[in-house]
């Protein structure tokens, strides 16, 4: 009897568990369900963006205004802008059920091997659907390989090593013009000068920073130079982060060319700066490339920066052609409390493209958002640079609308003398003796 | 006589072994003590506790009235208790009258007070004609001497002195044993460490023997070279044999 | 020919007055790890230091850098204590790899605190007092230069009278060549650390005001000339006074004089070829011991 009903008990006792069991596997069920679904909604919400920039080290000025670039393209994707570009008077990104657009940021340090590394946590850890970046050419030269090898785009719009675009990268897009079309540019100032000012330009020295952009910028601009009969007296490397550069100053002075094209960045220009008064160099002119054009250049060297001619990727005479970019250049105003740069100005198309790619794929599939950016058509209209619109090249996957102008500091302001279009002050040649200033 | 140190029932030891077992003697003023024992028998770990380079780990030290044992290095120097090294220990980088400069610096702000003094000890010691050598570049004998006279150049109250003639060729052992009759002439109380018996023997009032941390014998120098304890350590079981 | 012969003497001028400053960079280092067997990777950030100091004084309080100076020497000098007591001290003590790590790390604070307070822009003194140049028979002499080289020789020549010629020098001395030896000469190691290491820092903070008058100023600037210190340092002689000093010259000179000759894009190799060769030779540096 009492065995019976021990048995009974026991028998319901498992009738019960089995339901149970039944019941909890159903809720398990479901719960998994639904997180699966708010995730994939989540992931249709925040697409990531990773952005590789050398923010600490003696860069680390020039990528705040780079990272504020990238920060402004992202609000003016997700949030309503009353701004005459894509996506500004939509919310997120209309392709993608108005996801929203974050941009993760990787610490290159300036060191190529970090690059890499962060390029990889970008990818791997943080899920990032493209990357952009990473300013200096050497570190996007391994930043993009870990790209090319998970096959994720990289949007490449402030180095301009031309080798980048040489190695004929399924996945590397390069927006900004490169040091080959630098050193066409410069020459075809040079050819306008001549005929302009009636200047006799026959020589030149062209001095670099060793690392890979001043080297390759140096070959590319030797090549043309050579090509269009100037003769090039000497080719000077000297280290990056020099505390002193008498020594190349002087090797210059007694090479006496017509003209000085140097490749330098914002450190070693203020030194050159400095260096040039003071032992009284004068050629007929210094062209130079990067250092002169970066924020910190005028602040810190004052008076002195005048008359070096230098490059840009971004006219701010644009502004007054096309309402978008003065609105643009006001509202980072507001924002940032300092004025637009030509480095933040570069970093915003790199964005935009990114989003425009998705937008059209309609999807942040690899494969898809690779078919739209070999479609990509932008007219200049849609941009906030002076290039002449995006279109990549089917093989090198250059933006063969590319292209700088060419500026020169007068009264401790950047003014862009060239292309003519866009020209808005005349420049000076020959440069103003330092004595006789 | 009155005593000037007295070391009671001093231990030092390293984790397991005891390097200075219950060691206790005094050392009267004006005396010149020996400290021999065969190598190994603790006599340079008993120099570092004394002078404050180890802590001891049990017992006390008392110099002229006041113990010591609890004080850096620095500060019983200061007090005058001043030891040379065995493996010597001069400033290299410096001229021999700068090493003694700093030994007479001890107990003066005024460096041109402790360069006369330094003169004087430079012309005590016989190293007046190099004073302007490097450190560096002087030889072992010339280099023990500085030591000494570097040491003499802070008034020292007691000098403990750490193999001082140990390596010396004949001729410069017998100028060193005279350099230490002079000090002892000066009134300085001296007390050697010394492994080479036969040259400290004869000029010392009293000898210790330490074998294997211990304490094995105190006595003049002829009862301790009679003494059958201090032979059986130095010549071990040959002795027996 | 006679070109390259002015070119030669403009570079020698450049050069030497360059190392005098290097030199006075290097005693700051050769002092502190002399007495504490420490290398202080934060030498250079010490510099970067001085140099914002001046640059505030003269920005805010329009004091040039010239009159600064002492009030930047004094502080850089309780910073050195200062960090000393709350750092320094604390690893001394514990094993060599902690020694090695804690300035590093400071390095690393001080390059990012100065960001974070400071933000990583360039700066530059404008028209302080030493400013322009003289030309002589078409040599160029900067003034800013000039100023630092004789501010840098006479600081280097205190510092140098204070380490050879007073009780508290010579112990700094005496300790850094045998700290048994120190200890039984009565010389307390403890007090002596903390001011050799604040007259490092005093000396490197020095040489930051100086650079400032022609030198940008931002966050990262100390490691341009921390590298060079290190090499200065190792080439004189790890602890030597003397050596930094005659150092600091040689490599000025290497730096522009070899740059010149060879190519600039080697002057650094040019600087540790010397370095090797004399390394080489004497493995303790030019005036090791």
């Amino acid at each position: 009897m009492i065995e019976k009903r021990t048995e009974i008990s026991e028998r319901r006792r498992t009738m019960f568990k089995v339901k149970e069991r039944v019941f909890s596997v159903l809720v398990f069920t479901v719960v998994i369900c639904l997180c699966a679904v708010s995730l994939s909604l989540g992931q249709e919400k925040v697409v990531k963006i990773g952005a590789i920039y050398p923010l600490t080290g003696n860069l680390a000025s020039t990528a705040m205004s780079s990272k504020r670039g990238l920060e402004l393209a992202a609000d003016i994707v997700n949030n309503y802008y009353d701004l005459d570009i894509p996506f500004a008077r939509t919310k997120g990104i209309p392709g993608l059920n108005g996801a929203q657009v974050k941009i993760i940021i990787g610490d290159s340090r300036g060191d190529p091997k970090v690059g890499m590394g962060e390029a990889e946590r970008l990818i791997k850890s943080e899920g990032c659907v493209g990357l952009v970046g990473a300013y200096q050419s050497s570190v996007t030269k391994t930043a993009s390989q870990v790209a090319e090898r998970y096959g994720v785009p990289f949007l490449n719009s402030d180095s301009s090593s031309y080798a980048l675009t040489a190695r004929g990268f399924k996945w590397y897009f390069r927006l900004c013009p490169s040091n080959e079309t630098w050193a066409q540019n410069l020459v075809s100032f040079i050819k306008q000068v001549e005929k302009e000012k009636k200047a006799t330009i026959k020589t030149l020295v062209i001095l670099h920073e060793d690392t890979e952009w001043g080297a390759s910028s140096a070959d590319m601009q030797k090549k043309y130079f050579t090509q269009a009969g100037y003769k090039v007296l000497d080719v000077i490397a000297y280290p990056a982060g020099a505390t002193d550069v008498n020594s190349e100053v002087l090797r210059v002075m007694k090479a006496k060319p017509d003209i000085l094209v140097m490749n330098n960045y914002i450190t070693d220009g203020i030194l050159y700066t400095r260096t040039f008064k003071t032992l009284n160099y004068n050629p007929q002119h210094f062209l130079t490339w990067c250092g002169c054009s970066e924020p910190g250049y005028i602040p810190a060297v004052g008076k002195d920066g005048n008359y070096f001619f230098s490059y840009s990727e971004f006219a701010p005479e644009l502004a007054q052609k096309r309402a978008v970019v003065k609105q643009i250049m006001e509202l980072y105003k507001k924002k940032y409390g300092e004025n637009i740069n030509e480095n933040t100005v570069r970093a915003i198309p790199a964005v935009l493209l990114m989003v425009d790619a998705i937008n059209r794929a309609k999807s942040t599939d690899p494969a898809k958002m690779h078919k739209a950016l070999m479609e990509t058509d932008i007219p200049a209209d849609q941009l906030i640079s002076p290039w002449a619109g995006i279109k990549f090249d089917p093989k090198t996957h250059q933006n063969i609308y590319a292209r700088y102008v060419i500026v020169q500091i007068l009264n401790q302001a950047y003014k862009c003398v060239w292309p003519p279009e866009l020209a808005s002050a005349k420049y000076v040649w020959p440069w103003p003796e330092w004595n006789k200033r | 006589m009155q005593s000037i140190l007295q070391v009671s029932g001093l231990t030092k030891k390293f984790g397991g072994l005891t390097a200075n077992d219950d060691i206790t003697f005094e050392v009267n003023r004006g005396e010149i003590v020996s400290i021999i024992g065969p190598n190994g028998a603790g006599k340079t770990t008993f120099f570092n506790c004394l002078t404050g380079f180890q802590r001891i780990t049990s017992g006390s030290v008392i110099f002229e009235g006041r113990r010591i044992d609890q004080l850096s290095a620095p500060a019983i120097a200061k007090l005058g208790l001043v030891r040379t090294f065995q493996i010597v220990q001069t400033f290299a980088g410096m001229s021999v009258a700068e090493n003694v400069i700093i030994g007479a610096l001890m107990h003066t702000r005024n460096v041109e007070a402790a360069r006369k003094r330094a003169a004087d000890v430079l012309a005590f010691t016989g190293l007046s004609s190099k004073k302007d050598v490097l450190g560096k570049n002087l030889t072992i004998a010339d280099k023990k001497r500085l030591e000494i006279a570097r040491a003499l150049a802070s008034d020292p109250k007691l000098l403990l002195l750490d193999e001082c003639v140990a390596g010396l060729n004949p001729n410069e052992v017998k100028e060193a044993v005279e350099l230490l009759k002079r000090i002892i002439g000066a009134g300085i109380t001296l007390l050697i460490v010394e492994h080479v018996m036969e040259v400290i023997m004869p000029i010392s009032s009293r000898v210790v023997v330490l074998d294997s941390g211990k304490k094995i014998a105190e006595g003049r120098p002829q009862e301790i070279a009679a003494d059958e304890r201090v032979i059986k350590a130095y010549l071990g079981d040959r002795y027996d044999a | 020919m006679e070109q390259l012969g002015k070119l030669l003497i403009q570079m020698i001028i450049s050069g030497v007055m360059m190392g005098f400053v290097f030199s006075l960079i290097a005693m700051g280092l050769t002092i502190i790890w002399g007495v504490m067997n420490i290398i202080n990777f934060a030498h250079g950030e010490f510099l970067m230091i001085g140099m914002f100091f001046s640059f505030f004084f003269f920005k805010y309080v329009s004091i040039d850098p010239l009159f600064s100076l002492p009030m930047v020497a004094v502080l850089l000098f309780i910073i050195g204590f200062i960090t000393y007591h709350l750092l320094i001290k604390k690893v001394l003590q514990g094993p060599v790899l902690a020694q090695l790590v804690v300035t590093f790390g400071l390095s690393i604070f001080l390059v990012n605190l100065a960001v974070f307070l400071w933000s990583a822009d360039y700066r530059m003194i404008e028209n302080p007092i030493a400013s322009g140049k003289i030309s002589l028979a078409g040599i160029a002499v900067s003034i800013p230069e000039l100023v630092a080289s004789i501010g840098s020789m006479i600081i280097g020549a205190a510092v140098y009278w204070f380490i050879k010629r007073t009780k508290t020098g010579m112990a700094i001395q005496a300790i850094s060549m045998d700290k048994d030896a120190a200890a039984i000469m009565g010389i307390n190691t403890d007090r002596l650390n903390a001011v050799s290491f604040a007259v490092g820092v005093m000396c490197v903070g020095v040489a930051g005001a100086l650079l400032s008058n022609f030198y940008y100023v931002f966050p990262e600037v100390g490691s341009f000339f921390g590298v060079i210190a290190f090499a200065t340092v190792a080439l004189g002689g790890f602890g030597s006074i003397e050596g930094a000093m005659i150092a600091g010259v040689i490599v000025g000179l290497a730096e522009i004089v070899g740059g010149f000759l060879l190519a600039p894009a080697y002057k650094y190799a040019i600087v540790f070829a010397i370095y090797l060769a004399v390394v080489l030779i004497k493995p303790t540096g030019l005036k090791g011991w």
